[in-house]
């Protein structure tokens, strides 16, 4: 598929602060493709949630495009927002905050419907029927149906979220940090969940996290950002196969392992994650980087295409990459 | 055989609370040698928490009460030590640390201060003067700038406090460390510096720790042994070569299964099946068997016991107590 | 996809938050024998409705305002069980009679205040900026006077009457609710479950209706009883200032204030209404704490 489903130009969006903009996101500019997965990994603060919710358009961008099937929704106005969300959910990180405690899992999963005015609240048989589904899309018990939150799992509050996400039957969700807050077990079956609902429905998903693994089992491309700016974005394969920014390196080798046979060799990075509040021009990384030079703080570094379809922000990274290489 | 400075012999907790008594921790056997890393791994209740806290005496009742067994520190019984002797234990010769640094500091007091308190707490006849050059030596010791032990905790960024949370911990040179889940809070840059300062120090000081979390990998890479706990018991123990290579418990190869890995390709991941017990309502044999994919009838009806199945490597599954049919054949394939 | 039906057998059975803060409140003896006598107090306020309309207020006119001067402060005996009052009528039918001006008038003018404060406090929790700056001073101002000074200026503005007693009462009591409304709004405004209800496309009315009022209901349940409590106390407090209803009325506070020149002579008129005060407040306020404990999402999860 060539036509390009979701096109984000230029996003920023900045906060207004008592002691300055917050850069929260920075100059960002990607594309998925249909029936895609993107991961966007970074750590806490670095912009990824609010990229989420800026591509749809819970927060106001401060400038930027986001094109979805060839239109700009930032210039949509309220009545096509609101037709918009049928296309475009958001799955949430956690699973306790996100659902209503006084609302049932029926009443949870119906809500978008009655919104929306698919269905009518009179017309109860065919939203039971719908909701019905919706819980055997994510494997939730019928008997379930009644249940509030509270006395539910982890595992099952995240398929009410999800199935909650699906019963508009959208084209691309915005899965925000969706496993983090669960046990290992019920991680990948969630997981599971997801990549088997991708096929079936042809879901394009916008994954955001800050566990690389999750991302390497899921995407199919991959960005990394650093305070709000974008610093590699590639293939899922190339990343892992040769990343090139220092900070990509570090987070990959900071990531333990569970093998005890392999012992990386750590890049343990000094410092941390400095200030997004009117940051200086310049690599945002550079304090932390054991690369940097003068050349690094000068100016912002733009995004370059080191290698067919690996972009990278690192004005040094031929350099360093090579040294490795040699 | 090394010497043990922990050793937890069938220790039983219990919480009873309205909707039934909940058996948290059930006959756990556990031994820390000395200097050695021990890390405890299990989900969501599990009862890690509860293990590591009635170590230290800090269940609070109600609801929570060890109800049996021995935990012996050094050869002496904590249990049977009065409140008063508990309090020296405390801090002074096994310290613990927690999850969340945002909670465990005081809000209205500096830095400085707390690691202080703690010193002058435990060392008698120590002035204010010396306290407070102790309390800058150990700042420095965990990669914080002395200067700023005159700032309140919020000044501090989360992996900042973590460190000041573990200077208090260290801050009487502990023989044991108690960390409990010291860097799930933490990002993976920070939490790969705060390990990296816990083993530096551990080096130094020779201190013996018990590393509780849920990330296989934090294990692998910082703890010498492995407890896999499940449902309040330790269904498998040894050192982490043996866990990790030749995993025997269907649990402990669910979760290695259940995990994304870095270094391999996996298409598809192999959960466990169902969730964790309610641990009011525990099921009757083997706590697993809901489960597991080789219950038998067996499995339902009796509890397992632990087995040695190689040197130091024990498992509790009736796999490998000669009670289960199947059990040699799938071991070869294993 | 797959969810093995492992504890198939355990029954589901749902308990809303509600049924289960009841289960709490159950076990509170207290509470539980408070709230039966408030409940038995409004059956008998509401058949004393009943009866009136039924017998076109005969009962009413004949025992409880027409006065029998040559019976006057008899003491209390089998036939009047709480003696007569100064004008010998008796004392336990002017009570009974006496509930819905004290009880249901103050559950009416909270009611009221309620709703107001309730809806204003939301608009300016939720849009927040200079609508919750504009809506809040005002309430300030209001909570700056003291409350039965605010009371009587009103009354006496307006006149006495059971409407403008009502009035006088409910807007004192709008500010209490217009804060904690703003204050829990706040709280859950950030919440994801709001967000996910903006990211399917419900309007802020919505979101203020169906996610967010029904996740604020407890602490507005447990001020209710408070503030009926306090209301009841005012309305007594204006009529023992001669402000609120008006005699023959058989209201609690006016029958005190009445009562109150005869207390060396008659101690039963002045014992009586007094101690039904207190008893129903001391049972609001207890219903109130237990509540309270009940709701408490903190014992929760």
């Amino acid at each position: 598929m060539d036509k390009k489903f979701l096109e984000v130009k230029n996003l920023k969006k900045y906060f207004p602060t008592s002691m300055g903009e917050l850069h929260a996101v920075d100059d960002v500019t990607f594309s998925i493709a249909k029936g895609e997965t993107l991961g966007v990994v970074g750590e806490s603060g670095c912009g990824k949630s609010t990229l989420g919710r800026a591509v749809l358009r819970l927060n106001d961008p401060t400038a930027g495009e986001v094109i979805f099937n060839g239109e700009n929704i930032l210039q949509y106005n309220k009545a096509q927002m609101k037709e918009l969300k049928k296309d475009m959910q958001l799955i949430f990180q956690d699973p306790f905050s996100s659902l209503n405690p006084r609302m049932t899992v029926s009443q949870a999963i119906a809500f978008p419907l009655l919104i929306q005015g698919l269905y009518k609240k009179k017309d109860k048989e065919a939203l039971n029927k719908k909701v019905e589904e919706m819980m055997e899309l994510v494997g939730l018990a019928q008997r379930f149906v009644n249940s509030y939150p509270h006395e539910l799992d982890g595992g099952r509050r995240q398929r009410i979220g999800i199935a909650r996400a699906l019963s508009l039957n959208p084209q691309f969700i915005v899965c925000d940090e969706p496993v983090s807050a669960l046990d290992v077990s019920i991680q990948a079956q969630i997981l599971n969940l997801m990549q088997d609902l991708q096929k079936e429905m042809g879901l394009t998903y916008m994954f955001i996290t800050h566990d690389l693994s999750v991302v390497k089992h899921l995407a199919n491309k991959i960005m990394v950002m650093y305070l709000g700016k974008m610093v590699e974005y590639c293939d899922v394969k190339q990343l892992f196969a040769k990343p090139l920014h220092p900070y990509t390196k570090a987070l990959l080798s900071a990531i333990p392992i569970p093998d005890p046979d392999i012992q990386m060799d750590r890049i343990i990075l000094k410092g941390e994650i400095s200030s997004p509040i009117e940051p200086k021009p310049g690599c945002r990384f550079a304090g932390r980087c054991v690369y940097a030079t003068e050349a690094c703080r000068g100016e912002d570094i733009p995004l370059t295409e080191e290698e067919p379809g690996h972009f990278v922000s690192c004005i040094r990274s031929r350099e360093i990459n090579d040294r490795v290489g040699c | 055989m090394e010497k043990n400075i922990l050793e937890v012999k069938d220790l039983v907790v219990r919480y009873e609370t309205e909707d039934g008594i909940v058996r948290a921790v059930n006959s756990v056997n556990l031994s820390i040698g000395q200097g050695a890393a021990v890390g405890l791994v299990g989900e969501t209740g599990a009862g890690k928490t509860t293990l590591a806290k009635s170590i230290l005496r800090l269940i609070q009742w109600p609801p929570g009460r060890i109800a049996e067994g021995e935990i012996l520190y050094n050869g002496l019984d904590l249990l049977s030590l009065s409140e008063e002797e508990m309090c020296k234990i405390r801090g002074n010769d096994i310290s613990m640390i927690f999850q969340d640094p945002m909670t465990a500091l005081n809000p209205v007091l500096t830095v400085g201060k707390q690691i202080s308190e703690v010193i002058s707490a435990h060392e008698q006849n120590i002035t204010q003067e010396e306290a407070d050059e102790k309390m800058r030596q150990i700042l420095a010791t965990v990669g914080i700038d002395p200067k700023r032990a005159e700032e309140y905790p919020h000044q501090f960024s989360g992996g900042m406090k973590q460190r000041v949370v573990i200077a208090i911990a260290l801050a009487c040179n502990p023989n044991l460390l108690i960390a409990d889940e010291p860097t799930t809070a933490l990002d993976v840059t920070i939490q790969a510096q705060v390990l990296d300062l816990i083993r530096q120090l551990r080096d130094q000081l020779g201190t013996s720790m018990l590393l509780i979390t849920h990330d296989l990998g934090v294990v692998a890479q910082n703890c010498e042994y492995v407890a896999i706990m499940y449902a309040g018991e330790i269904i498998e123990y040894g050192k982490i070569h043996d866990v990790f290579k030749n995993s025997l418990h269907p649990y402990t190869v669910g979760l290695f299964e259940s995990i994304p890995k870095l270094n391999e390709e996996v298409d598809r991941l192999h959960p466990i099946d169902g969730l964790m017990p309610d641990p009011a309502n525990l099921p009757k044999g083997c706590k697993f068997h809901p489960r597991c994919r080789y219950a038998e009838a067996i499995c339902r009806e009796e509890e397992p016991e632990m087995v040695e199945i190689e040197e130091g490597h024990t498992v509790c599954c009736h796999r490998y107590t000669g009670k289960c049919g199947l059990a040699e054949g799938d071991k070869a394939n294993g | 996809m797959e969810e093995k039906s492992l504890q198939s057998n355990a029954a589901v059975k749902s308990r809303s938050l509600f049924a289960d803060a009841w289960r709490r409140f159950k076990k509170n003896k207290m509470a539980v024998v408070s709230l039966i006598f408030l409940l038995l107090l409004t059956l008998v306020g509401i058949s004393t409705l009943i009866i009136d309309a039924v017998t076109d207020e005969r009962i009413y006119n004949t025992l409880v305002i027409n006065q029998d001067l040559t019976q006057r402060f008899v003491p209390p005996n089998s036939e009047h069980i709480l003696g007569l009052d100064e004008f010998g009528r008796d004392i336990l039918l002017r009570i009974i009679w006496g509930t819905r001006y004290s009880l249901f008038m103050s559950v009416a003018a909270i009611m009221a205040a309620g709703f107001i404060g309730t809806m204003i406090g939301a608009a300016a929790g939720y849009y927040g900026g200079k609508v919750d700056n504009v809506i809040m001073r005002c309430m300030d101002i209001i909570l700056s006077l003291p409350y039965m000074l605010l009371a009587i200026a009103i009354v006496a503005a307006l006149g006495p009457g059971l409407v403008n007693v009502l009035i006088s009462i409910a807007i004192g009591y709008v500010p209490e609710f217009a804060r904690i409304t703003r204050a829990s709004v706040m709280t859950i405004r950030e919440r994801e479950f709001i967000e996910a209800a903006r990211a399917v496309g419900a309007s802020d009315k919505k979101i203020i209706f169906s996610q967010m009022l029904p996740n604020i209901t407890a602490p507005l349940i447990v001020e209710v009883t408070m503030a009926i409590a306090g209301a009841i106390l005012s309305i007594a407090g204006l009529s023992f200032l001669g402000l609120g209803i008006q005699p023959p009325l058989p209201e609690w506070g006016a029958m005190l204030t009445n009562a109150r020149g005869y207390i060396r002579d008659a101690w039963h008129i002045t014992v009586f209404p007094g101690l039904i005060i207190l008893i129903t407040i001391l049972a609001l306020n207890i219903i109130g704490d237990g509540l309270r404990d009940a709701l408490d999402p903190k014992l929760k999860d």
